[in-house]
């Protein structure tokens, strides 16, 4: 591994000051992104993955607070960065794909003009050749007539045609990072599944880094490389999907995969595992594990720092229990 | 209040299980007190209605009193010397005492502004909601009479209707309430609209509500916060329309104290006394000011918290 | 009565008039385009399909709120949309999709619960308040609960909500439309868990409306997939989802994606043609995402035939060949 990764990212913390007291929304977050590798960010609502991503973008509300030890793209420090150097780097080293792409792309212009000046505004050529890598792309991420699609506005499209635009979009200026926040939540299952599929293929064939923020273990099983599993801010587990999935560490992965429905698994009428209780609250100050209130297994130790611990294959986890307490049947 | 309620973050239960730090909801300040907007103009409103109701025992003297050797007597902070305590705020062109007359105005703007508010409120609430909530034809058949009602300027229309009826207390109470529901329908017609698809309605519905009951109970307590605020608008549009069209000589008839026709009848010495003019143009602003920003705070108190 | 099911859905069919402005001409849009059922009592059926498909329409026209334009929805063998409002809802309650939009912001949660009761007339006002608590204890809410307003609940919570308010008048039948799809993961697994309790312990039907096949097979005995308001699958939830025979069912269901990395991303490909109820491709409307499409798709509407295993199948292909392996 001689390569500097392509994303290296930190302890990142997120505080957004409230009425109620400062809200850690993301604490203590280190991540990295290789080329050609995909990684998946997952938890539930509230977790601080949409955040996570948003501040990698530098793309943060004004009102959050954003600190890194390190934010890295290539090597390249974003934390010193001039927001010139910053608005070069996005949409051309790095590039995004949101949840909605009915709210992402703005109605007011044609696809061709909004894919277009992307590629315009980055200096990567004339408008002829904005138009031919556009119709290109559009044809490679399956938008049959590509070139008839340019004409068209946003609304004219289907919510799936839309997020393949919004990918095409992401694509022009052949970014070595695209982050993907829940691209996929707002699809139907079978129009989801094709852009995965897209996604996957596309990430392949230009070896790019791509982080896939979602609340789906089920897309992370089938897409990731690697897994970082997040709770109330912090990621309390990371490492390879297989492993992640076959021998998770932390309670909280443990409970998340149990809570999935599997119809080829489960007989009929069987339950589901779930996990009591509710995500605390995170303004003020977090002491030790955030998951221990809803842990079957918490300890008295528990109250107090976890640090992480270390397995093979970098894989990561934040709890006390002995690595075997998890290893009953999948 | 429903909205002043203090809210707790979720899990709270856990947090406090936990001795993660619990949310200091209950510590904070209630919401009404955190706006200061509110509070100021709550209080000059209730002197203003306080004045506006007490007048027969706060004002010195009878405002149609008419005193032709005390006439336009400056106030004190004019002229001290020749100012006479007996009328603090002096006396107008016919020596009827100038503080007497801006308390019975206030009765008298106050009374206009609430009850066309309540007339036009009543008409364009009714309308508005019904094309919110039904749609189709009457929602064509509300906007078509809302178009018409925009087409209709009001002074034109005002005029039309005193030459005919003569300028009384209850003509412009009611020429202003019929003219001014036009916002009401608006936007109630929209906040209805807006509510008619949430599923709550359909969960009514479903539990065999009758419409009426869907109308009163779903849909108008959701609603309320932005009639609140139309509400105050108009009514603060209807004091100014009354100062307006008593200052053409179109509204409240002399001798009664309204502040538009004290305005009205202090133009022709204007150049000589400007306070007879700034008095009552400084009332109407300060009541107009007020109404206005109660409205405003009270709709902030009523967004539920967090989605300001 | 025995004879007459629960709930009988014979040959129903919605159409809307849409659109409309200056220069286009009104439109038909066939939201539900001639779909028959039977649900005995105690039974769960699940209905399956994506946006479009027509699956809430249905919903509506179940719980009485629409009528069809053609064809009849029997509950308990009489159309539900002739009965008088108070004793419709007394049949047929729904759980609707997003608890933050199905409760009212501006009432307390033993309003809510307590509102079908005071709606019906049903026992003292002292009566009823115990009937709430029993409720809300039901579903697994706190008795202080009952004090709170929606914004103070998280969405598990106010789905438990909604619930309770569906079961208080005691209906035979419950229409979940998407239920727990805007729900978290663990989230949904609760409420799905708390939906069979409450099916063993009340003896409910339901009519169990999802995109999500893996949702559905956790409460349905019988399964039946809609497209474009056409139903194209049904039959036992065993045999549709082990053995599916129509290609969008097939579809349907590699798009399920289990926790597990050792599967990878599913082959399956589908057009990305976005079905449009106002457009419907003539022939088998799935035939412009079918990969399978052959001439006979493309100009006749396909029946629904019984198959082995008791399932009905619109599809050419499966009558001509046996399913084909993917």
């Amino acid at each position: 591994m001689s390569e500097a990764p392509l994303l290296e990212l930190a302890g990142l913390s997120v505080d957004i000051p409230t009425e109620a007291g400062v809200l850690h929304a993301v604490r203590d977050v280190s991540l990295t992104v290789r080329r050609g590798e995909t990684l998946c960010v997952v938890g539930e609502s509230g977790c601080g993955k949409s955040l996570t991503s948003l501040a990698i973008m530098g793309l943060l509300p004004p009102a959050a607070q954003r600190r890194a030890r390190r934010l890295a793209l290539a090597g390249e420090d974003l934390l010193s960065a001039s927001p010139r150097r910053l608005r070069a780097l996005r949409g051309d080293r790095m590039a995004m794909i949101f949840q909605d792409p009915m709210t992402s792309l703005n109605p007011a212009w044609s696809v061709g003009d909004q894919l277009e000046e992307i590629f315009i505004r980055h200096g990567k050529g004339n408008r002829r050749a904005a138009r031919e890598r556009a119709v290109a792309l559009l044809e490679r991420v399956g938008i049959a007539n590509a070139g008839g699609r340019l004409a068209q506005y946003p609304h004219q499209l289907s919510g799936g045609l839309r997020q393949r635009v919004m990918i095409a979009m992401a694509l022009m200026c052949s970014p070595g990072l695209v982050l993907a926040d829940e691209p996929t939540t707002a699809l139907d299952a079978t129009i989801q599944l094709g852009i995965l599929q897209l996604l996957a293929e596309l990430q392949a064939e230009m070896h790019m880094g791509l982080m896939l923020v979602t609340h789906d273990l089920g897309i992370v099983a089938r897409i990731a490389d690697r897994v970082a599993v997040m709770y109330a801010g912090e990621v309390v587990e990371e490492g390879p999907a297989r492993t992640v999935f076959t021998a998770p560490r932390h309670p909280y992965t443990r409970g998340l995969i149990d809570c999935i429905p599997q119809p080829d698994r489960m007989a009929p009428g069987q339950r589901l595992g779930t996990i009591p209780g509710m995500v605390p609250s995170l303004v003020g100050e977090v002491q030790g594990c955030a998951f221990r209130t809803r842990c079957a297994f918490a300890r008295p130790e528990c109250a107090a720092t976890v640090a992480p611990r270390h397995g093979p294959d970098d894989h990561m986890w934040r709890c006390v229990l002995p690595p075997e307490t998890l290893d009953h049947a999948a | 209040m429903p909205g002043s309620t203090p809210v707790s973050a979720p899990g709270e239960e856990l947090a406090a299980q936990a001795a993660l730090p619990a949310p200091v909801a209950s510590q904070r300040r209630p919401r009404w007190r955190r706006n200061a907007g509110l509070i100021g103009s709550a209080l000059v409103l209730a002197a203003i209605v306080i004045a506006a109701l007490g007048a027969p025992w706060l004002a010195p003297h009878d405002p149609y009193l008419q005193s032709l050797d005390d006439r336009l007597l400056p106030p004190f902070f004019v002229d001290a010397e020749r100012a006479m305590p007996a009328h603090p705020l002096g006396t107008d062109n016919l020596g009827r005492d100038y503080l007497s007359r801006l308390l019975y105005g206030a009765r008298i703007s106050l009374l206009i502004g609430f009850f066309a508010m309540v007339v036009s409120g009543l008409i364009g609430t009714v309308m508005g909601v019904l094309a919110g909530y039904f749609g189709g034809r009457t929602d064509t058949v509300v906007s078509f009479l809302v178009t018409t009602r925009l087409s209709l300027p009001i002074i034109m229309v005002a005029l039309a209707v005193v030459s005919v009826f003569g300028g009384s207390l209850e003509v412009v109470v009611l020429v202003l309430g019929f003219l001014l529901w036009d916002r009401f329908a608006v936007v109630m017609r929209s906040a209805t609209h807006q509510v008619r698809g949430r599923e709550y309605i359909l969960a009514a519905q479903a539990i065999g509500c009758s419409v009426p009951r869907i109308l009163w109970q779903e849909v108008l307590p959701n609603v309320l916060s932005s009639l609140v605020v139309i509400a105050s608008y108009e009514m603060a549009q209807a004091i100014l329309l009354e100062a307006a069209l008593s200052f053409l000589g179109l509204g409240v008839q002399p001798p009664l104290p309204s502040w538009g026709l004290m305005v009205s009848e202090a133009k022709e010495v204007m150049l000589f006394e400007p306070w007879m003019i700034m008095l009552p143009g400084a009332a109407i602003c300060v009541l107009v000011l007020a109404i206005n920003l109660l409205g405003d705070g009270i709709r902030d108190l009523t967004v539920p918290e967090g989605r300001a | 009565m025995s004879s007459a099911p629960l709930l009988e859905l014979r040959d129903v069919r919605r159409r809307y008039s849409v659109g409309g402005g200056i220069f286009a001409p009104r439109r038909e849009l066939t939201a539900v385009a001639g779909v028959s059922l039977t649900l005995g009592a105690g039974e769960a059926l699940g209905l399956v399909g994506e946006s479009g498909c027509g699956k809430s329409t249905l919903a509506r026209l179940v719980l009485g709120l629409e009528v069809p334009s053609e064809g009849e929805v029997l509950v308990a063998g009489r159309p539900i949309a002739g009965l008088h409002r108070l004793e419709r809802s007394r049949l047929v309650q729904p759980v609707f999709q997003d608890p933050y939009s199905s409760l009212n912001p501006r009432r307390s949660i033993a309003e809510i619960v307590a509102q079908p009761l005071a709606v019906h007339g049903i026992g003292t006002p002292a009566e009823r308040r115990d009937q709430v608590a029993e409720m809300l204890a039901l579903v697994g809410l706190a008795p202080r609960h009952a004090a709170a307003l929606p914004a103070q609940l998280s969405g598990g919570q106010r789905q438990r909500v909604a619930i309770a308010r569906a079961l208080v008048l005691r209906p035979a039948l419950v229409v979940c439309d998407e239920p727990t799809s805007a729900l978290d993961v663990s989230v949904q697994a609760q409420i799905l868990n708390l939906l069979l309790d409450l099916r063993d312990r009340l003896n409910l039907s339901y009519l169990f409306i999802s995109h999500n096949l893996a949702v559905v097979q956790m409460l349905a005995g019988r399964v039946a997939v809609m497209y474009l308001g056409r139903m194209v699958e049904e039959g036992p939830a065993r045999q549709v989802l082990t053995a599916p025979t129509h290609p969008y069912t097939r579809a349907l269901l590699a798009s399920v994606l289990t926790p597990d990395p050792a599967l990878g991303l599913p082959a399956m490909r589908l057009g990305t043609a976005f079905p449009d109820p106002l457009n419907v491709p003539p022939g088998c409307a799935f035939n412009p995402r079918c990969p399978f499409a052959f001439d006979r798709c493309r100009a006749e509407p396909p029946a629904l035939v019984l198959r082995e295993g008791g399932t009905l199948a619109a599809c050419h292909l499966a009558a001509e060949a046996p399913t084909a392996a993917l």
